[in-house]
């Protein structure tokens, strides 16, 4: 979906989606099951939240290619910031990239090569037309729900189907890049929901005819500046190797690790490269006015976003604060909902580390009818190598999308 | 047994429960077919009859914190009494022929024994939980660094998170206001598992812990609120990603956003 910036008007009109009705409950538990077992979705309960929805959110074909050039779109100016800043130390550190990744990116080495790149932006449909409240650049997750879900709902509804299937098009490009090699997988221990994300993509892989490792970053090693796996007592090069530990918690790892090469210095393609959290930074807009593209699609679809010193958010419900590198809403605040304590404690950490804060206009998103009740809808579009994937469909009770978001199978209605 | 089998009889899908057992234990038995796992390597000694202690089922949720595959073997023996074990194992077993932190293959075995004996005990879809962790899940304590370091052991140390379980509000919903939790030759849960009982306490449910070991009788357990060394140790930890925060999400501040 290439779609040549086509970058078409979406105004608040008629809504883009509309929710199924729910499928009968031995149908759906089959689905769900046959998800747990073998489509290493393992987190389907959380707390009290089934996390599966029993129903699809079918989505209009014009909206699909409109949302598809939209990523596509804002995944090429991604790529030209990045290209503009890696190199500036200043600008890398009001991203609040900590230091030792900002050491990695600016130093004389030259960066590790790419793998394969994979962005998800995620969309909502707002009062003024759809709005992205971020990239998730660096190591984007949501591949089993965007394909296995839709995939196994989408036989109940012939007039449907799923939007792509990002997880085969990054597999076959990593794949490519191993140029038949082994390929490693990093994961952080005891992370189920991240451990379950690079077990499927390693099932992907050995689909392809591949041969892959799963790693913890602390047996992660290197034969020069290649990573090297330790498989039946015997030494092993990677052709390949995906990072899905998040970049800013690379620096905490023992430096014996050598993770430095995985962003720097290394030559086995990595997936996504270092230079990934620069648009993984929620203060990336800050560092706009450095660049000289025009970033179009980042302006016309991002709130407005500022450095939290700058704005009057203590009072105000008009702002949210992030942390520059949070993940799945955890650490995305709105003043006004917080207690007293909380925006004390709130506007200590902002006095102590302010460059690790941002704050962003909030959007009015608006809510669809379901069979849960008045939802959220987030769609997160995923681009692999330039190209619109899939989407990755969650809802939400309230306006955030947090790790209690309900994955849903988002269909595409056929024209 | 194919796994869907297993998981089936382990997670049926009427009780009020199921939806809770984590599936990723199950998902790899496939792996184990063939190698004669859940045959020899079943070495678990009989299970024990239970205790005086155990309420009859009524009120009362159960927490089995004991290593290996003796949960299990207590969750069939609860099953007779009226039960519904739910296994909470939330680890990966390593792949056949290769050695991990956490030896996940006695688990297996055992639930494949305890499967038959489950579905005949024909346990009704309201029975109370007795929810299953393996204590060892942490990896072998003063060893873990040495496993850390070996790149030929599988890495698949768990951590337990309160959303693993159902809220307070949820259990006091469906008639329980009190849990017993049972471990080996501790009083105290490990850290993981105190932030869960903490909020069941917290949400009005009456939380007892027992010895097995000792052969005490349940006592109320004291679940201070961390240390305030220890709230920044967790934070720090959380912060950079090394665990999780009480809700199950990281590093974030609000313990009132649910998982």
């Amino acid at each position: 979906m290439d779609g040549g910036h086509v970058l078409a008007p979406l105004g608040a009109a008629a809504s883009p989606y509309r929710a199924g009705e729910a499928l009968e409950p031995a149908a759906f538990d089959r689905v769900r099951r046959a998800l747990i077992l073998d489509g290493c979705k393992w987190d389907p309960q959380v707390g009290d939240e089934a996390t599966l929805a029993p129903f699809p959110l079918f989505l209009r074909a014009g909206a699909w290619r409109e949302l598809g050039a939209a990523a596509e779109a804002l995944a090429r100016e991604v790529l030209e910031a990045e290209e503009a800043l890696r190199g500036s130390a200043p600008a890398l550190r009001a991203l609040g990239i900590p230091a030792p990744l900002r050491r990695a990116l600016c130093g004389p080495d030259p960066l590790t090569p790419t793998a394969a790149r994979v962005m998800r932006f995620d969309f909502h449909w707002t009062e003024e037309g759809w709005r992205i409240s971020e990239v998730n650049a660096d190591v984007p997750g949501g591949y089993a729900e965007a394909w296995g879900l839709p995939r196994a709902l989408a036989p109940h509804w012939p007039g449907a189907h799923p939007a792509g299937d990002p997880a085969a098009l990054l597999c076959e490009a990593v794949a490519r890049a191993s140029g038949g090699g082994l390929v490693a997988v990093l994961v952080c221990p005891a992370f189920m929901e991240d451990y379950q994300v690079a077990s499927a993509l390693a099932a992907r892989l050995r689909a392809l005819g591949g041969e892959t490792a799963i790693l913890s970053p602390g047996q992660l090693r290197w034969s020069g500046r290649e990573v090297a796996v330790h498989l039946g007592g015997r030494e092993r090069l990677a052709g390949a190797l995906i990072r899905f530990v998040q970049g800013e918690w690379l620096v905490d790892l023992p430096r014996r690790t050598g993770w430095r090469r995985l962003i720097a210095g290394g030559r086995t393609p990595v997936t996504n490269p270092g230079q990934a959290l620069i648009a993984e930074s929620k203060r990336f807009p800050l560092a706009w006015p450095l660049l000289r593209t025009p970033l179009r699609a980042w302006r016309r679809w991002l709130p407005e976003t500022q450095d939290p010193r700058r704005v009057h958010w203590r009072d105000s419900d008009e702002w949210c604060l992030k942390a520059a590198f949070s993940n799945t809403g955890d650490a995305v605040l709105v003043p006004a909902s917080l207690t007293r304590v909380e925006r004390r404690r709130l506007s200590r950490d902002l006095w102590l580390h302010p460059g690790a804060w941002v704050a962003q206009r909030r959007f009015s998103a608006l809510t669809l009818p379901s069979p849960l009740g008045a939802v959220y809808p987030c769609l997160g579009v995923y681009v692999v190598d330039g190209r619109a994937a899939g989407i990755y469909g969650r809802l939400a009770r309230r306006a955030l999308i947090d790790f209690s978001a309900i994955d849903v199978a988002v269909l595409v209605e056929r024209e | 047994m194919t796994k869907e089998e297993l998981f089936a009889a382990w997670a049926p899908g009427a009780s009020w429960w199921s939806p809770w057992a984590k599936p990723v234990l199950f998902a790899h038995v496939g792996d184990w077919a063939g190698t004669g796992l859940g045959t020899a390597e079943a070495a678990a000694p009989a299970v024990p009859s239970l205790p005086q202690w155990i309420p009859p089922p009524g009120g009362t949720a159960l927490v089995l914190d004991l290593p290996g595959a003796l949960g299990i073997q207590w969750g069939v023996a609860l099953a007779r009494q009226g039960y519904r074990p739910v296994p909470l194992y939330n680890a990966a077993p390593a792949p056949p022929g290769e050695a991990s932190v956490v030896d996940m293959r006695p688990l297996i075995a055992a639930l494949m024994e305890g499967a038959p004996l489950l579905a005949a005990s024909a346990l009704p879809d309201r029975a109370p939980p007795a929810f299953l962790l393996d204590a060892a899940r942490g990896g072998p304590g003063p060893e873990m660094l040495r496993m850390w370091r070996d790149e030929e052991v599988f890495d698949n140390r768990a951590v337990s998170f309160p959303t693993d379980f159902p809220s307070a509000r949820l259990l006091r919903e469906r008639g329980i206001d009190r849990a017993l939790l049972i471990q080996l030759n501790r009083v105290p849960p490990l850290d993981d598992l105190a932030d869960a009982l903490r909020l069941w306490a917290g949400g009005g449910v009456a939380v007892n812990a027992v010895r097995v070991e000792a052969g005490d009788e349940p006592l109320p357990l004291a679940l201070p609120a961390p240390s305030w060394l220890g709230w920044i140790v967790k934070r720090a930890l959380a912060l950079v990603g090394l665990r999780r925060n009480a809700v199950g999400g990281f590093g974030a501040w609000r313990g009132g956003s649910s998982a």
